[in-house]
């Protein structure tokens, strides 16, 4: 029943189901139908699929297990044929005999893209980014996982346009800088990889490395929006295969703790990101004079950095040209009125400058939002996803800087 | 014509204007949220900032306190606006300077549409936002074009708006020839009186404070916060330095949303403004 991606099916060939009996899945359910379509929804997978209304109804006849010619008159009509092959390639009908495992998929659609940036199609030749939500948080302990859809949906308020005679994008204006950052950069968004809460952490993470692997093209950078820090495990591994990388983490506590299991975490995600292969070195910038734990190798604290100033600490740093730049947002100061206690976004932008002067940013991560569990509930964590939408683009401009001949 | 007699007023002033000393401020709340698209709350803050000032210190000169603007709710933004420009008239009238307490940043329009009337003035616009959104006639009037509007108003002889930042569409530094904007990392950079050398003495002078100017950390309640904004520290200098040093005419703090406020800290920021306006010696 299996075919190769691509196959075309030729209806006068005979068809490797004919004759055998098919069934539709047992979990579907129905959405909305009109005249012309209908929403069928799998409620194993949660998996949503728009079909045509005679694909419906061709659906419908195999509520029972069935060969094709039991259950349609018609079932000599190639279009009916082409149907059921359909059905079969959405995972929507499956041989009642020898029924397959269900194969996730690696994607889902999304209600809004970063910036309302084109939908992802194809990677692409040249520079560009490629937006990736993955709303996976259990390798720690906040509710990150709706962050992927906050931080797009904030993002709404920075519409990505194109130039009316160029046709390329417009990019932003800075008031900050006084500048137009991001002209000319494509972004596309590639939606949220599908996580399945329950399965092996393993098993997310590869659907989330063969999801970037589908997605970027040689050039591409990717923004990841998690989700918690330990999805940067999965951007490092993957970064690391084009070249030698630094991974630079922005985050409030300590990611260099010794695993204590299979699941990579956020406490632990530093010290596993160092053992991979390619990776030239991995340093945590933004600990807390309170993180609790004596600060590692690697790791340096808000006020030490400030203490050497911030450019100079990044400057400072061992790294390879390649640079990981992952930000868990618990990283700023998001207390009301400020402490002082993190970065704050004007120190952040100021940290990304210093990495994007003398490095080429591989890959953005943005991680650790959770949006309900602020002091200041909701309001603040939706100023926090404003907060992260500078932050991705203000990281953006300093990846594209190495395209654009520098700052 | 108002609301809320015998409720509690801006730092316990009088309620009457009576017997109201020429070029004392007169507080009006505007409980109206009409021109705002993004989110209701601007409305509730009239009551809110009051409540807040009432745990200042009163300041050195007493003015009076009007009550709210009666009836916001049931009218048409249209009608709201030309009753406060009526309202604000007769307060010119009695010699004395209109202090509103907004309200969403729309209403400002019909304070300033009623003191060109008088004679030349200069706007100054403290925001986030540079609120020059494209308008034409027929379109409702609203937050995101108010200040287009004001500048195209022919007694407005001078424009200074500061705070302006973030990530746009397109350079809003430039909004005409009479206009002046300072960027919120340019104002970083200047003390009071650099700012005032943007003020020409000569004019009269209305200032509007969209609380979004301030950062958004230490002002949260408002509805369209913009990351990396200025202290209120600096913001309470400049003011203070404004108020004491310009022919102020009138002022008003808006945008302040107590239903998205974390413990009312954006509301007593708004109070401490007024309060710094108020307490200036100030040309009358």
């Amino acid at each position: 029943m299996e075919r190769a991606p691509g196959h075309v099916v030729n209806v006068r060939d005979a068809p490797p189901w004919r004759g055998r009996r098919l069934v539709a899945l047992p979990d579907l359910l129905l959405e909305a139908h009109d005249g012309g379509y209908a929403i069928v929804v799998n409620a194993a997978s949660g998996a949503r699929l728009k079909v045509s209304s005679g694909l419906y109804r061709i659906l419908s006849s195999f509520r029972l297990p069935r060969t094709l010619e039991e259950a349609v008159e018609e079932a000599g009509d190639p279009r009916i044929a082409a149907g059921v092959d359909a059905l079969l390639g959405r995972g929507l009908l499956m041989d009642a005999d020898r029924p397959m495992p269900m194969a996730q998929p690696l994607r889902r659609a999304v209600p809004y893209r970063f910036c309302n940036a084109p939908r992802w199609a194809a990677p692409a030749a040249g520079d560009g980014f490629v937006v990736l939500g993955v709303p996976y948080d259990l390798g720690g302990p906040g509710h990150c996982r709706d962050a992927p859809m906050l931080i797009r949906q904030r993002s709404l308020d920075y519409a990505y346009l194109l130039d009316l005679d160029t046709h390329r994008p417009r990019g932003w204006f800075d008031a900050a800088s006084g500048e137009r950052i991001l002209k000319g950069v494509p972004i596309a968004d590639a939606e949220d990889v599908h996580v399945v809460y329950g399965e092996k952490q393993a098993d997310t993470f590869a659907r989330m490395e063969t999801a970037m692997r589908h997605a970027l093209g040689e050039r591409s950078v990717p923004l990841v929006l998690g989700g918690d820090r330990s999805l940067c495990f999965v951007m490092a591994r993957r970064l690391a295969m084009r070249q030698p990388l630094t991974v630079l983490q922005f985050a409030p506590d300590t990611t260099m703790a010794h695993g204590e299991g299979e699941v990579v975490t956020v406490r632990d995600v530093g010290r596993r990101m160092a053992a991979l292969e390619g990776i030239v070195s991995c340093l945590t910038l933004g600990l807390r004079a309170d993180a609790g734990a004596a600060v590692e190798a690697g790791e340096i604290t808000v006020a030490a950095a400030r203490a050497r100033g911030l450019a100079e600490t990044v400057h400072g740093a061992m790294m390879a040209k390649d640079v990981l730049l992952a930000v868990d947002v618990g990283v700023l100061d998001t207390s009301m009125p400020p402490e002082g206690n993190g970065f704050s976004l004007s120190e952040m932008r100021d940290l990304i400058d210093a990495v994007g002067r003398r490095h080429r940013i591989a890959g953005i991560g943005i991680f650790g939002l959770d949006a309900g569990g602020m002091t200041g509930g909701a309001v603040a964590g939706e100023l926090l996803g404003i907060v992260a939408c500078h932050l991705a683009l203000y990281a953006m401009h300093g990846a594209s800087c190495a395209w654009q001949g520098g700052p | 014509m108002m609301d809320g007699a015998g409720h509690l007023t801006l730092f316990g002033w009088p309620s009457a204007m009576a017997n109201a000393d020429s070029g004392r401020f007169c507080a009006i709340g505007v409980p109206s949220d009409h021109g705002n698209g993004v989110s209701r709350g601007a409305a509730q803050a009239p009551a809110a900032v009051r409540r807040a000032a009432s745990h200042l210190a009163s300041p050195r000169h007493q003015g009076v306190d009007l009550g709210d603007l009666a009836g916001c709710g049931a009218q048409d933004h249209d009608t709201v606006l030309v009753r406060l420009a009526a309202l604000v008239e007769q307060v010119v009238e009695r010699g004395l300077r209109p202090l509103l307490i907004g309200g969403d940043h729309s209403l400002t329009y019909a304070p300033a549409l009623a003191l060109q009337r008088h004679g030349d003035i200069g706007v100054v616009w403290f925001d986030a936002h540079t609120d020059f959104s494209p308008w034409s006639a027929g379109q409702g009037h609203s937050h995101k074009q108010v200040l287009r509007r004001i500048e195209a108003l022919s007694g407005v002889a001078r424009v200074l708006q500061i705070g302006y930042r973030g990530l746009t569409i397109g350079d809003e530094r430039y909004l005409g020839e009479t206009s002046t904007v300072v960027t919120t990392a340019q104002a970083r950079a200047l003390d009071a009186a650099d700012v005032l050398r943007l003020m020409p003495p000569e004019l009269p002078w209305y200032l509007s404070i969209d609380i979004d100017v301030i950062d958004p950390f230490h002002a949260p309640g408002t509805s369209a916060p913009v990351p990396d904004g200025l202290e209120p520290r600096w913001l309470g200098k400049v003011v203070g330095a404004m108020a004491g040093r310009r022919k102020i005419i009138g002022a008003d703090v808006v945008e302040v949303n107590p239903r998205l406020d974390v413990g009312g800290i954006t509301s007593a920021i708004a109070a401490e403004l007024l309060r710094t306006i108020a307490d200036a010696p100030g040309e009358r």
